[in-house]
């Protein structure tokens, strides 16, 4: 077993071994060289692989491949939906819906849409991060025109009902979208069933590479937003730039991969996270962050009293884990998501993410609970008694 | 973040952490902490002739605050009692390498070793180990 264990991949995934092979193929063959726009044979070649890929990422989320626009990452594809899509339909509305927990790159978009004189509801959620439909249909208003929800939340893993949002959506006759970086390829995803309308997608978060994501747009009902960039037609000018090819590429294989392995992977994955639970759970007075039930099959996060935050993350060199959000890691700052969800600030300090991927093992999860008991109990016994 | 060799050595080997094991001498403690109890400092010595025989401390907190609470005690094992008014914190900080913002948190050491320091100095001298300093 190697050390540190990593268990951080709803940060990022190991690149799966087939789709760096791919990948490294491409970046040394004629169509990878070639602009997959340029009219000659190399870029033709190009062009039908990407092509291929975008079939590959369309058919996880069971969604026409014409409908797949590429970016650079979730963080793009969650900005180009939600503000295109808003400067589009400004006419038509200037009020949004989202969660208190959202990720940033939402909470920041809706925050620039502020700036620009939309109005954005953030619906709280209630103590274990779950958002109720109700209470999104409850913050609906007749000028809404979006409403965006995280699908797994990134860092407690609570599953929201995004059928139930969509439909209610589908009925008030505002765009939904979702940001799916987390659930893709380990929750079924159905565009057309789960009346979505805008989709995030990330690659590096599904054994593919950095750098590379993707939006879905439903082509009847969401056909056209906004750009936020300026410059060549591609990607039916939503998205100019020249595409990369390998990455596309390699993200299409890490798609096909996951769609594979949809129903070997995520139970497989989800007994791993339990096994960790079961053996953290005996460290006295540690607290689950999230449901019991209903979380995204990879994540557990968890707030430990009677250690300090950055003293437990030094002393488990040993496992890659986050402290909160990696989002917000470089902060110090306690996360807000778990402060929204009632945590003190010394809890919400010293909380521990572990997210599993495929390529973890039992053993690797049984080395990790030993390392945060031995932690723990060396802490703890440094610690002067209250007064 | 990137830790000095200094602060892993100490975080990873605290010396002199726990409490004080029997001996003979006055014994003397000092606490320190945050409003909240998010961090807190004790210090637990002995003295004997006037020197500080064998010091103790528990802490909860950053790595810095145990890393630096360990060096303290190193530096004051020894010493005339006196060094327990000495401010110290400034001086472990750059010892450690800390960054600017922990140098609050580690003023609890100052803080703690005050108390100490007030202890000694209202000690009441009717004690058989007094008569024996």
């Amino acid at each position: 077993m190697n050390t540190p264990v990593y268990l951080d991949n709803a940060a990022s995934t190991p690149v799966d071994p087939a789709v760096a092979a791919l990948m490294q193929r491409l970046l040394q063959s004629p169509e990878g060289t070639a602009n997959p726009s340029a009219g000659h044979a190399a870029g033709r070649a190009a062009a039908a692989v990407i092509e291929q890929a975008r079939r590959e990422v369309a058919a996880l989320i069971h969604a026409d491949p014409g409908e797949i626009v590429f970016t650079s990452g979730a963080t793009e594809s969650d900005n180009l939906a939600i503000i295109g899509a808003a400067r589009f339909r400004r006419r038509f509305g200037r009020h949004l819906v989202t969660s208190a927990i959202e990720h940033p790159a939402v909470l920041e978009s809706c925050r620039a849409l502020e700036a620009e004189g939309f109005q954005v509801s953030y619906v709280a959620p209630d103590d274990r991060g779950r958002v109720a439909a109700a209470d999104i249909a409850a913050a609906l208003r007749p000028d809404t025109i979006l409403v965006s929800l995280l699908h797994a939340h990134n860092e407690i893993g609570v599953v929201q009902d995004i059928a139930a949002v969509g439909a209610l959506c589908r009925r008030h006759g505002a765009l939904f979208h979702v940001d799916a970086a987390q659930s893709a390829g380990r929750l079924p995803l159905d565009v057309r069933a789960q009346c979505i309308d805008l989709l995030s997608l990330s690659a590096h978060k599904l054994h593919g590479p950095k750098g590379i994501g993707a939006l879905f747009l439903d082509r009847e009902r969401c056909r056209r937003v906004t750009p936020l960039l300026h410059g060549g037609g591609q990607e039916r000018g939503l998205r100019p730039g020249t595409l990369p090819t390998h990455q596309v590429a390699g993200m299409g294989r890490a798609f096909a991969l996951a769609a594979q392995r949809l129903n070997e992977d995520p139970p497989r994955i989800a007994g791993l996270r339990d096994r960790l639970w079961r053996r953290l759970a005996t460290i006295p007075g540690i607290l689950l962050n999230g449901p019991e039930q209903g979380r995204v099959c990879h994540i557990l996060n968890v707030s430990i009293p009677g250690v300090d935050g950055e003293s437990l993350r030094l002393a488990l060199r040993e496992l890659a884990v986050a402290g909160g959000s990696a989002c917000t890691a470089e902060t110090g700052e306690p996360s807000p998501v778990l402060r929204r969800l009632g945590r003190s600030e010394p809890l919400a300090l010293a909380s521990l993410r572990f997210s599993i991927g495929r390529q973890n093992t039992e053993q690797e999860i049984d080395f990790a609970a030993e390392c945060v008991h031995a932690a723990v109990e060396r802490l703890r016994a440094l610690a002067p008694a209250e007064a | 973040m990137r830790y000095p060799a200094l602060l892993l050595e100490h975080f990873d080997r605290p010396r002199n952490a726990g409490d004080l094991p029997p001996g003979a001498g006055r014994e003397l403690q000092g606490r320190a902490g945050s409003a909240a109890g998010r961090d807190r400092v004790q210090f637990s010595l002995r003295v004997t002739g006037g020197r500080i025989a064998a010091i103790r401390f528990r802490a909860l907190g950053p790595p810095w605050l145990i890393a630096a609470c360990s060096l303290a005690t190193e530096r004051l094992q020894g010493q005339p009692v006196a060094a327990l008014g000495r401010p110290l914190a400034a001086e472990l900080a750059a010892a450690l390498a800390a960054p600017p913002e922990q140098l609050g948190i580690l003023l609890r050491i100052d803080d703690a070793l005050r108390n100490c320091w007030q202890a000694w100095e209202n000690r009441s001298l009717d004690g058989p180990q007094d008569r024996a300093e």
